[in-house]
């Protein structure tokens, strides 16, 4: 199933995209990284990926601008938002994902099962 | 006749779950490392770099409120690295300095005590692994 699929990782935190990296190579995913949301807009025009993953929280260029970014490319792309909690305006950040344009949210810390469930669901056909 | 010191608030409660919590929940990190020795090097010393670079952040940005931003953003990416090796109770530490970003310098201070005496535990922790493997 996951053979040639190309999942873009954009996380700033370097222990989460070991973890990330180490599940999603088991399972056999191609995997491309970025540091930031702006590295990660890049490689998705590159790249074009079938699945993006990006923190909410990143320097530089954060989650939710990047989401609505690569919105703006490509309205039918796969974005799978993550965050470790917190809330701005009472609202959580993973609410506003899934508000601004997130397929799928994945609350952290999660399991290697949580992962590939929601990479899973996304790419289910519509 | 109870007696109850006047700092009974600050010593740990040892009835209280936070303290009951393991420094590292070694089910949910080994969920990781498939028990593959390399791998769980791997994945401390990115912790450990990972964690040091949040800890610099949280130290420069303590004293000075208009540092708050980046005092926010350390403490939630250390409690998300933290949560995702299985350290809860660092996690939950990181959690208040999140919550407490536009807290004074001085509870900052307390705050950033706090985490360094996790982050310490941790350290010792996988210190004493490595030093019981070396015996073997």
């Amino acid at each position: 199933m996951a053979k040639n699929i190309k999942i873009l990782l954009i996380e700033d935190d370097e222990l989460i995209r070991l973890t990330c990296k180490n599940i999603l190579n088991k399972a056999s995913f191609d995997i491309i990284q970025a540091d930031n949301g702006k590295t990660g807009l890049d490689l998705y025009r590159q790249e074009r990926p079938d699945v993006v993953i990006t923190d909410i929280l990143m320097p530089d260029k954060e989650g939710l601008e990047t989401i609505l970014d690569i919105r703006k490319v490509n309205p039918n792309a796969k974005i799978i938002a993550m965050s470790g909690g917190g809330s701005t305006q009472n609202m959580s950040f993973l609410k506003i994902a899934e508000k601004v344009g997130a397929t799928c949210i994945l609350p952290k810390p999660f399991k290697p099962d949580s992962l590939l469930s929601v990479i899973d669901k996304v790419l289910q056909p519509c | 006749m109870h007696f109850e010191p006047d700092n009974a608030k600050d010593t740990p409660q040892y009835g209280n779950p936070a303290f009951m919590m393991p420094i590292i929940d070694k089910k949910h990190f080994s969920l990781f490392t498939d028990g593959c020795e390399e791998q769980e090097a791997a994945f401390i010393s990115t912790f450990f770099a990972s964690a040091f670079q949040s800890l610099q952040e949280l130290r420069t940005s303590c004293s000075d409120l208009s540092f708050c931003e980046q005092w926010r953003h350390a403490a939630h990416r250390l409690k998300g690295t933290a949560a995702q090796i299985g350290a809860q109770r660092l996690s939950d530490c990181c959690r208040d300095a999140e919550m407490l970003f536009q807290a004074p310098a001085e509870e900052k201070a307390r705050l950033l005590l706090a985490i360094e005496i996790q982050l310490g535990e941790i350290r010792l922790l996988f210190n004493a692994k490595h030093i019981e493997k070396a015996r073997i």
